[in-house]
């Protein structure tokens, strides 16, 4: 096998909520309230079933299979040249996503905090980072993670906590004023995020319970929908529903207007040093599982060769991928939930289920 | 140029195709064929010792009727003089002589008559093998070659040299516990440790390391709690070492780590033996090694760095608790301090209260380098500092730290050269660093702290980031026989977390720690936890 390493349906769930996590409770609120305004939560509720449905699907593909990863069985389950076509997908996909996640770092890093530092410098410097966890392994990555979330979590708990007081419920009202679309449509952006759950199809036959992995993977993404439940419900409670539609990091407002006894204040920076960690997850998860596919679908024996090939060329497709923050912003709002949802995220994994359940194939348990 | 420098690095990384402990004077053999000569026997071993003036040779011939040539050889200095006069000599050249020929003493079995009823020693070895009586000889045994006979005596008891005495362990002193230390002796070592673990399970598996300095080198352990696959790993890593010499266990630490490339100590070193057999009995193996005080223990994970060995005599929660979280603390400052405070004061200044940062502000009025360049050169200078403080005689440290702390400190702040805030950064990072109770892991974090520092101030609080994620990078992947670094933190298990970030008290530990990979998880049975005294007797 290429990968040595062993981790747990619980480190397993911990990776996918950080992979998550990390990017939703920044860009979301604003795509969400956008869409549902005041009712955005309502929309989280939704994209939480919706999630809880997709993690069902790929997590009981992926335990069918409980030895190989998406890549393998896509071939044993449509035939080697449909199989191949699939896993190319896939590869595309995997670096496609993180080169966007790259991106998104990137512009965040340099619109909020260091607007003259040029963009390449967060870019180079995070998927090299990235490169190493990569190199050590999927162990390495999952124990980063069981340290990291755990910051993340406490971090983003406080944050919630010090915002409570500043709550208006006012912000909340009138509840349920449009019909149903808009809040569908506010759904739309989350359930695409909690679609990334995907990943764990590549991860599955290093679960050494493999069995337990539909409870885990659902159970992460229940966690994520509660902990942007708590992001949305903050954000729009404090800042109300229309300047959470405005501002493009609606979280990252809430926490400068922070201030503890006129001492600690402007702790946006310490906030932003926790999320570089999360992120950092994120975008070393995507790296691994396209590492991992690529050597996968070539059939080389290590993987480790292909680590940093693969980072350059993350690096050049996320600097090129889009002109400029708008353009991303759109893109991830509009374009992005349709592209990942159909296809990659709902579609492919529900082809293959199907399939696997007309033909009756099942892989080898151990 | 580069594949020069490479070829010199490959030459140290292939390990030479020779057996470790090989013996270089032993390479003709044909020099050493048993011999029941006397003459050529004493002359086999004075040639391979060449002329060297501590070996001493000592004719001698005894019995009563039966005379009988022999000769003692053994090294001046490492053997007790006492012994070898009372219970060799004397029985020997004296008592022997009032033995009649009558009982049965014949050339042939006079090794059985001389080990049953004349000598009054305790150890005694007999072989025909020269290498191995030269080995003896060596350790301070006494050899006894006797004309007509291809077997050798040798006599174990007469080592005896001059040993410092166990004194209290200058390097980590606590208030309360044991004020016994290791020495430089191996056998009080050993002894120090037995004493404290009466159970016949304690097993000490010792080997000779170092091809010329041959040096006793002993894994201890507990049978039935220790795990045998580490054990064994254990033991194959130190056979596998092929060196020159041992002097100190360090030589033995680098040869056995996981990654010995890391900044990282991956093994804990200790000169207490209650800690020592506080690690036996987690089932834990320590390895002693002789000529030296030092013991290492393994395996261990990051925060047993973080663990003194008073933590187990003071008061559970107030005492132990408050002091490991101090620790934690103390190791975060220590580390990224300095970083913070460049990071902060360079990008992020909107983080600092106003007040503070007028104050701040003028304090740095005047200055004329970069914070950076102001951090680490003083940061610098206190390293060195530091290490001429160590390096010194005591007497003179204590006029060094009046010059160089007071003195060169003052002016510098007088003439305008630092500012006093980063006086202050750098002596809490400085006081900070003292307090982590393995200086091995000090060194390492004291030196991340310079680059931490350099990111600092090139990134901001995002290049600390970047650096503590690299730190953690490398620290998650690290293993110490197979146990990883960060654990229970990394992979998580709170069974054993709750003895790292507060100490229980004993009552409520009753496994032994998953880390250590006992095989017996059990420390003691819950059943009398909740048995109070009696609050009807009344003494």
């Amino acid at each position: 096998m290429l990968e040595q390493g062993i981790i747990s349906p619980r480190q397993a769930m911990e990776l996918m909520v950080t992979t998550i996590i990390a990017t939703i409770i920044l860009f979301v609120p604003n795509f969400t309230a956008r869409e549902a305004l005041q009712d955005a939560w309502i929309s989280v509720v939704i994209a939480t079933l919706a999630g809880i449905m997709l993690a069902f699907l790929v997590t009981t593909l992926g335990m069918r299979f409980p030895n190989q990863t998406m890549i393998q069985y896509s071939q044993d389950l449509l035939g080697k040249f449909l199989g191949k076509g699939i896993g190319l997908l896939y590869i595309w996909f995997y670096l496609h996503i993180n080169a966007i996640i790259i991106r998104e770092f990137g512009e965040f890093m340099k619109t909020a905090f260091m607007p003259d530092t040029p963009l390449i410098v967060f870019t180079v410097t995070i998927v090299l980072l990235a490169a190493f966890a990569v190199r050590g392994g999927l162990e390495v990555i999952a124990r980063m993670n069981e340290w990291l979330l755990l910051l993340f979590l406490f971090t983003f708990i406080i944050i919630s906590f010090l915002a409570l007081g500043e709550i208006d419920l006012n912000n909340f009202k009138p509840v349920a004023e449009h019909n149903l679309l808009p809040l569908l449509r506010g759904a739309f952006a989350p359930t695409s995020w909690m679609g990334e759950i995907v990943a764990i199809t590549m991860v599955i036959p290093y679960i050494n319970q493999p069995g337990k992995s539909r409870r885990y993977g659902v159970g992460a993404v229940i966690l994520v929908g509660l902990l942007l439940l708590l992001s949305i419900f903050t954000s729009v409670g404090v800042l109300g529903a229309p300047s959470t539609a405005k501002f493009q990091f609606p979280l990252l407002e809430m926490v400068r207007l922070i201030n503890i006894a006129e001492f600690i204040e402007r702790i946006d920076a310490l906030v932003m040093v926790t999320w570089v960690a999360g992120v950092y997850i994120k975008i070393s998860v995507f790296f691994y599982v396209a590492v991992l596919a690529i050597s996968q679908w070539t059939q080389i024996q290590d993987y480790k060769p292909v680590t940093f090939p693969v980072g350059v060329i993350l690096t050049a497709f996320s600097l090129l991928i889009f002109e400029n923050t708008v353009e991303l912003a759109d893109f991830l709002s509009q374009t992005f939930p349709s592209y990942a949802l159909y296809l990659f995220e709902g579609g492919i994994p529900l082809l293959l289920l199907i399939t696997a359940l007309i033909t009756g194939k099942r892989g080898e348990k151990n | 140029m580069l594949k020069h420098f490479y070829k010199r690095i490959k030459r140290y990384m292939v390990p030479l195709n020779k057996g470790p402990g090989e013996k270089s004077y032993l390479k003709n053999e044909s020099s050493f064929l048993p011999t029941k000569n006397l003459q050529e026997r004493v002359k086999q071993i004075k040639d391979t010792f060449a002329p060297s003036d501590d070996l001493i040779i000592r004719d001698i011939t005894f019995g009563s009727e039966l005379q009988i040539n022999g000769t003692l050889i053994y090294i001046d200095g490492l053997v007790d003089k006492s012994i070898l006069n009372n219970s060799i000599l004397r029985p020997l050249l004296i008592e022997s002589r009032e033995v009649k020929p009558s009982k049965g003493y014949t050339r042939e079995n006079i090794y059985r008559r001389l080990h049953r009823e004349i000598l009054t020693t305790n150890e005694i070895e007999e072989t025909n093998q020269i290498s191995l009586v030269i080995d003896k000889i060596l350790t301070g045994e006494t050899a006894l070659i006797i004309e007509g006979q291809e077997q050798m005596m040798i006599f174990g008891d007469t080592r005896g040299w001059k040993d410092r005495e166990i004194i209290d362990p200058e390097n980590e002193t606590v208030l309360r516990g044991p004020r016994e230390g290791f020495t430089e002796s191996f056998r009080d070592n050993t002894a120090l440790i037995r004493r404290r673990i009466k159970d016949p399970r304690l097993f000490f598996d010792s080997m000779k390391i170092g091809k010329i300095t041959r040096t006793e080198v002993s894994l201890v352990y507990i049978k039935g709690l220790a795990n045998d696959k580490i054990v064994k790993e254990a033991r194959q890593r130190l056979q596998r070492i092929d060196i020159d010499g041992i002097l100190e266990s360090a030589y033995l630490e680098e040869f056995i780590e996981d990654c010995p490339w890391s900044l990282f100590p991956q093994i804990e070193h200790t000169e207490r033996p209650d800690k020592a057999a506080a690690a036996l009995l987690e089932g834990r193996i320590i390895i002693i090694t002789d000529n030296t005080p030092i013991t290492l223990i393994i395996p261990i994970t990051f925060f047993q760095f973080m663990q003194a060995a008073e933590d187990y005599y003071d008061r559970p929660f107030i005492g132990a608790t408050l002091l490991r979280w101090l620790r934690l603390f103390a190791v975060n400052v220590s580390l990224i301090f300095p970083a913070f405070y460049v990071a902060i004061t360079t990008f992020h200044q909107e983080m600092i209260p106003g007040p503070l940062l007028i104050s701040l502000a003028a304090t740095r009025e005047g200055v004329p380098f970069p914070l950076v360049v102001e951090v680490l050169g003083l940061e610098f200078s206190f390293e060195v500092l530091r290490e001429a403080g160590v390096k010194l005689p005591r007497p003179l440290g204590q006029a060094l730290s009046i010059v160089g702390a007071l003195i060169l400190g003052d002016a510098a702040i007088r003439a305008g050269l630092v500012s006093p805030a980063i006086v202050i950064v750098v002596a809490m990072t400085a006081i900070t660093s003292f307090v982590i109770p393995a200086f091995s892991m000090g060194y390492a974090l004291r030196l991340l702290r310079f680059p931490l520092a350099l990111l600092g101030a090139s990134l901001g609080l995002y290049g600390v980031m970047l650096g503590l994620l690299g730190i953690l990078i490398h620290v998650t992947s690290l293993r110490s026989f197979g146990v990883p670094y960060l654990a229970p933190l990394a992979p998580r298990h709170l069974e054993d977390a709750k003895d790292i970030f507060i100490r229980l008290p004993h009552r409520l530990i009753q496994k032994r720690p998953w880390i250590a990979r006992s095989y017996d998880l059990i420390r003691r049975e819950p059943v009398d936890m909740d048995k109070k005294p009696d609050p009807g007797k009344k003494g």
